[in-house]
């Protein structure tokens, strides 16, 4: 045992020799899945502490993370109900569609025998391939390794936020061909909305954070969902079918027909509201001054979108932009004092914006909204948007998280 | 002295006087034809050639005519009380036009002082007009084109607008416009149809006032003719035969994109209120009508009528006097209603119609996208299912009744359409197009077997009870419910039962307005509107919002369900 652990040890430091001295230009090593099972050692992440504690990662994640039961899900009462109305004649846990997001992104270049699609999403669906990196990743020489180079060998950059946040934004914002379009909500399936900072803190953490702020985790999560978004979006316009109301904020038209609908609008009457991204849409010049390429890029975008432009229009715009985001934001994202800037120069008009900064409220630990006050906000009609600018922009008093 | 020798002495005298005066006349075609209008005889109307030519078919007159709009004021000279109820005739005797029944002559002040249709061009200056326009981006919505193709008779086509898009502010302060959807909205433009100046066709502004005294054997006078002879010949809309009636309305009631008639999901989303689901009967009697039915004038009249005329559904083997007549109405108007709705869906989506886009979200199902984002509600219980998940559907409404009057499979009828706009969200267009407009001429063809075929008082009970079924079964949305609710009405005034328990029933019907659904769509707010060129403020009855979209927004199948179970068990 200890010999064969010396041994996994030297080559893997042997590899990482080779690999730090070729740098990340290096060709991309195969994408192999090996399972969950290979993490769970008692010494390695499986110590079967309580969570947060190093070593018990595997443990936190199988005792208390939704993500493990992601499979299971496929075999509920409604998933069954989806597929029916979906028109389908496959069980959930057979359509590729479903196993894309609820076990892995990669699940079709899974061939591992030791990889059970029953553990959902597991380990690698998140951390990345674990066959190149695996028999190494414990060493000092690792740790000291960027992500882009952590990323040559399969292994996803789950340590910084925006690296975080776009990792999970692959499924909880969709990307093409592994999305929650509106069929699939109205089939049954819950739509999503995600809001990285309050997904994030409501996770049971397997994982000590360096420290970080409230803030800083909303805006990786406002870069990463606007980027997966304008991904989407550019491969739904590509590829269709088109129009795709997955897009559009969903009480632009599921609401009531009582007369009290927001006519704060600057749109046309009766056009679609986008959703979440019409919020990105908003926020990004405040968080990106001087950057009008991107300006234009999602000035066009906005506009082909709000005039019901032809969908190639629609994808050619949304691909430029899609382009320039992450240079164009990146740097900004974790700047509090952009932000702050950012979000006081921010109008709340349209429905979209409020709704998306809403889910910000989530979180119980900005500006001390309860969650049943929070919770109570979702009810589209019964909410002050205003009242969640104020609690947001203001955000000296916020206090840290990721430090005990 | 009774009726019957009294009309043949009428009849006899006028038939004398009018002869000649028709035979002095028929060459020189100047003196007046029209001895019996009182008012119209102060001004004498030329005889117009056309009536008297009518036998001999000539030139076709332009594929879409444009006949000038001739303005209310002409058919005043009659139709306002003018003709004071009495006249004397040449030879002495003195004639009771009222007695006669043939015509009320005192349509406009019933449609002046009941009608809304009276009112449409005015709401156009009230506060929620000039919020739509503000949302809408139009500088005045009394002059823009979208708005007047239905909210005054002025036909759209003859409107001349500036580079703005808007029409000249002066024709605000014009009566035929400001006075709404008056006389020739509905019964058509009257003037004559010129080409190059010269007459192609007569209007029918003249010879409709030929009264019924002309040698019938010689002649067809105006109201015996065809109703497709007035329409073709003399532009004269037919309002009398059900399926082309309920057509007329719906031109607006459901709209009409080649007329420039449609209520946009835009406008609705600006505050437009609502269009109801449209109903031939109850909207026809809720106008009120400035008519006489013929059931309803003087049996003699009826029998003459029936001896005389050449429309077909009034000849001796097809008009039964003791049938349901508004039921068989009401039902060749649902067929028509909803090859209407069809029409509309078709042109919206034909990429081929002038000033259509598509998709237009106001021709699918309101409650398709507008419903609370529950599971396991209502809407999911309905059967069939009425389409995929997630793509927006047709409105239901306007197949409702049409399932009740035909025995036919109406949803195989729209397996093409749903499956069109299935495909992709909102459909293909040309598919929806193409698929729409078969549909469409299925739904025409039985809107017309439907109104040849009598309504006897057992189908109406049946059909009583079939509602009540239907209603108490299946899970409807509002506008749908309200179809209901409004064909039971009809039907059963139409039965008029002496009946306790269907009086309850019709009772219980009647209970669910402004609580359940609002059936009474004259009931309103009271506003006053200044209309420029007016005196004083015109009264208005608006339509309020704030009782209208609260029906509709807190509207509950179940309790709809459980009246009409109540209903139906009255009815066993």
């Amino acid at each position: 045992m200890r010999i064969c652990s010396w041994f996994v040890s030297a080559t893997a430091a042997l590899l990482l020799a080779s690999s730090l001295r070729a740098g990340a230009s290096e060709p991309v090593l195969p994408r192999q899945y090996v399972g969950a099972g290979s993490c769970s050692a008692s010494g390695c992440h499986n110590a079967n502490f309580t969570h947060g504690v190093k070593g018990s990662e595997f443990t936190a994640w199988m005792t208390r993370d939704p993500h493990g039961r992601a499979y299971e899900g496929l075999f509920g009462e409604r998933a069954r109900h989806i597929q029916q109305k979906m028109r389908s004649n496959r069980a959930a846990h057979e359509e590729r569609r479903c196993l894309l997001c609820h076990v892995a992104p990669e699940y079709d270049a899974i061939k591992s025998p030791a990889y059970f699609v029953t553990d959902g999403v597991s380990c690698e669906s998140c951390h990345g391939p674990a066959k190149q990196w695996l028999p190494i990743h414990h060493l000092d020489a690792w740790k000291s390794k960027s992500p882009a180079e952590k990323a040559t060998f399969g292994m996803a950059d789950t340590r910084t936020l925006p690296g975080r946040a776009q990792m999970c934004a692959r499924c909880h914002v969709g990307a093409g061909g592994m999305d929650v379009d509106h069929d699939l909500v109205a089939a049954g399936h819950p739509r999503l909305y995600f809001e990285f900072a309050a997904f994030h803190a409501h996770m049971p953490h397997h994982w000590k954070d360096a420290e970080y702020s409230e803030v800083q985790a909303w805006g990786a999560g406002q870069l990463a969902t606007t980027d997966a978004t304008l991904k989407l979006l550019a491969d739904r316009a590509k590829a269709g079918p088109w129009p795709e109301f997955a897009l559009q904020d969903c009480a632009s038209c599921h609401h009531n027909l009582d007369g009290r609908a927001d006519r704060t609008s600057k749109r046309k009457p009766g056009a679609f509201a986008i959703g979440p991204l019409g919020a990105a849409l908003d926020l990004v010049p405040h968080l990106t001054p001087g950057q009008s390429d991107l300006h234009d890029a999602l000035l066009n975008l906005r506009q082909s979108l709000d005039r019901n432009a032809p969908r190639q229009q629609i994808f050619a715009h949304a691909d430029v932009a899609s382009r320039l985001l992450i240079p164009g934001m990146l740097p900004k994202t974790l700047d509090e004092a952009a932000i702050a800037r950012a979000l006081r120069g921010y109008t709340l008009g349209d429905g979209a914006t409020y709704r998306s900064l809403m889910l910000a409220s989530l979180h119980d630990r900005i500006g001390g909204v309860e969650r049943d006050d929070a919770l109570a906000a979702l009810r589209l009609h019964a909410f002050d948007p205003e009242a969640i600018r104020r609690r947001l922009t203001d955000l000296k008093s916020r206090p840290k998280r990721g430090t005990p | 002295m009774t009726s019957a020798p009294r009309l043949v002495a009428i009849l006899a005298t006028i038939a004398l006087g009018v002869g000649v005066a028709w035979l002095a006349s028929g060459r020189a075609r100047t003196a007046p034809v029209n001895d019996l209008c009182v008012p119209c005889s102060v001004q004498p109307a030329p005889v117009q050639p056309a009536l008297l030519t009518f036998f001999q078919p000539d030139k076709k007159a332009p594929a879409d005519p444009q006949r000038p709009y001739v303005g209310f004021r002409a058919c005043l000279q009659c139709h306002d009380s003018g003709a004071k109820g009495k006249t004397i005739l040449p030879g002495g005797i003195e004639l009771d036009l009222m007695d006669e029944q043939w015509v009320l002559y005192k349509e406009f002040p019933i449609w002046a002082q009941k009608d809304k249709h009276g009112q449409a061009f005015a709401v156009l200056l009230n506060e929620r007009s000039k919020t739509i326009g503000k949302l809408m981006g139009s500088a005045a919505v009394h002059r823009d084109p979208r708005c007047l193709a239905c909210h005054t008779g002025y036909p759209q086509s003859q409107m001349v607008t500036h580079k703005d898009g808007l029409v000249d502010a002066d024709l605000a302060k014009d009566l035929d416009v400001n006075l709404g959807v008056s006389c020739e909205g509905c019964h058509g433009a009257s003037g004559d149809l010129k080409v190059d100046g010269k007459v192609v066709r007569a209007g029918w502004k003249d010879p409709h006032q030929v009264a019924p005294t002309m040698p019938y054997e010689k002649t067809k006078p105006w109201r015996f003719l065809s109703p497709e002879v007035k329409r073709d010949e003399y532009g004269f809309n037919d309002v009398r035969t059900p399926a082309a009636k309920a057509k007329l309305c719906a031109s607006c009631h459901v709209g009409d994109v080649e007329r420039g008639r449609v209520v946009t999901h835009e406008m609705y989303a600006a505050g437009h209120p609502p269009l109801p689901g449209f109903e031939l009967e109850t909207f026809v009697a809720q106008m009120p009508r400035h008519w006489a039915e013929l059931t309803s004038k003087d049996p003699k009249v009826q029998e003459h009528f029936v001896k005389h005329t050449s429309d077909p559904l009034y000849q001796e083997k097809t008009y039964k006097k003791d049938s349901l007549h508004r039921t068989r109405s009401l039902l060749a108007g649902a067929a028509a209603a909803a090859g209407e709705y069809l029409r509309l869906t078709a042109q919206l989506a034909d990429e081929n119609v002038k000033g259509r886009e598509w998709p237009e979200l106001a021709v699918f199902d309101c409650y398709a996208c507008h419903h609370e984002l529950k599971s396991a509600g209502w809407r999911q219980a309905r059967k069939p299912p009425l389409g995929v998940p997630g793509r927006p559907a047709l409105q239901d409404w306007p197949f409702v009744l049409a399932r009740i009057a035909l025995k036919d499979d109406v949803d195989g009828k729209l397996a093409d359409v749903r499956k069109a706009l299935a495909g992709q969200p909102f459909g293909a267009g040309k598919d929806v197009a193409k698929s729409a407009q078969t549909a469409a001429a299925w739904f025409d063809a039985k809107a017309l077997e439907l109104q040849k075929r009598p309504v006897s008082t057992q189908e109406g009970t049946m059909l009583l009870k079939q509602i009540a079924s239907v209603g108490a079964e299946e899970p409807l949305d509002y506008d749908s419910a309200r179809q209901l609710a409004w064909a039971f009405q009809v039907i059963a005034g139409d039965l008029n039962s002496n009946d306790a328990d269907a009086k309850k029933a019709t009772t219980l019907v009647a209970e669910m307005d402004k609580k359940l659904l609002l059936l009474d769509l004259r009931s309103g707010r009271k506003a006053a509107t200044a209309v420029p060129g007016d005196k004083k403020d015109r009264e208005t009855i608006e339509v309020d919002l704030g009782v209208v979209l609260p029906l509709i927004s807190s509207y509950d199948p179940a309790q709809f369900q459980a009246r009409f179970k109540e209903i139906a068990a009255l009815l066993k």
